[in-house]
């Protein structure tokens, strides 16, 4: 316990750096994975957990009291609200056009193969993924927050 | 080819039970936590190996970065579970 004291701050500089490395490619992969979900492996879901896991590397790497002013939770928790409405709205937009509840129109705009190329399943892969972007950071800073609040009143 | 394939996924299959057996075996949770950590990563290398990219991704998020935070954030709220 007391050497690891000894290198705490040598530990923190460590993680620091590995942080600001790892974040932006962790957001940037997570975009790709969630806008490319009709393309390639992957979806809403799976990028929305990927883009939410940079919060866990910013509280690792800078601690509460820089995640308190970057992160607002009322603001992921109400749009991780939204996400849900925007969900059933493009679901219903199948509704709306004739057919039944979350069929694909306006599917035979572009070419096979590019981004533009899927009607609504890109946009409900989007608001699948800023659904549990949100839902799944809103979760982290609830726990993390839970953890310093009852740590600071304890000591 | 297909040999190296097999043998490839003997061991990652090895791998699960292992880790899966160490979970168990750990008295130091925090130790119990790593093991299941890695569990979720060896899982996840044996979904691409199985062609199915799409959970692997979902697994190697979840299974092996935000469940272990959860239950280490859990652990340092019940402080250890040991002194009480």
């Amino acid at each position: 316990m007391i050497s690891m004291k000894k290198n705490i701050e040598v530990k923190n500089i460590i993680v620091k750096c590995a942080a600001d490395k790892f974040t932006p490619v962790g957001l940037v992969l997570g975009l790709y994975i969630i806008l490319h979900g009709h393309l390639s492996p992957g979806g809403g879901f799976q990028g929305g957990v990927l883009v939410a896991s940079s919060v866990i590397l910013i509280y690792l790497g800078y601690g509460n009291d820089t995640l308190k002013k970057t992160f607002n939770i009322e603001f992921l928790r109400k749009n991780e609200a939204v996400g849900a409405i925007a969900y059933s709205f493009f679901a219903l937009v199948g509704i709306i056009f004739g057919a039944n509840f979350c069929r694909n129109i306006f599917y035979k705009t572009g070419n096979i193969g590019d981004l533009y190329s899927s009607g609504t399943i890109f946009w409900m892969n989007f608001s699948v993924g800023y659904k549990v972007l949100t839902g799944v950071g809103f979760l982290i800073l609830l726990m993390v927050g839970l953890l310093h609040s009852d740590s600071s009143s304890n000591h | 080819m297909a040999n190296s394939i097999v043998i490839l996924n003997t061991l990652v299959i090895i791998g699960i039970l292992l880790c899966a057996f160490l979970t168990v075996y750990f008295e130091n949770l925090l130790s119990s936590i790593i093991a299941l950590s890695i569990l979720g990563s060896f899982t996840a290398l044996e979904f691409i190996m199985l062609h199915a990219p799409d959970v692997a991704i979902a697994e190697a998020a979840v299974g092996a970065v935000l469940s272990p935070v959860i239950f280490i954030v859990a652990l340092r709220k019940v402080k250890g579970g040991e002194r009480r």
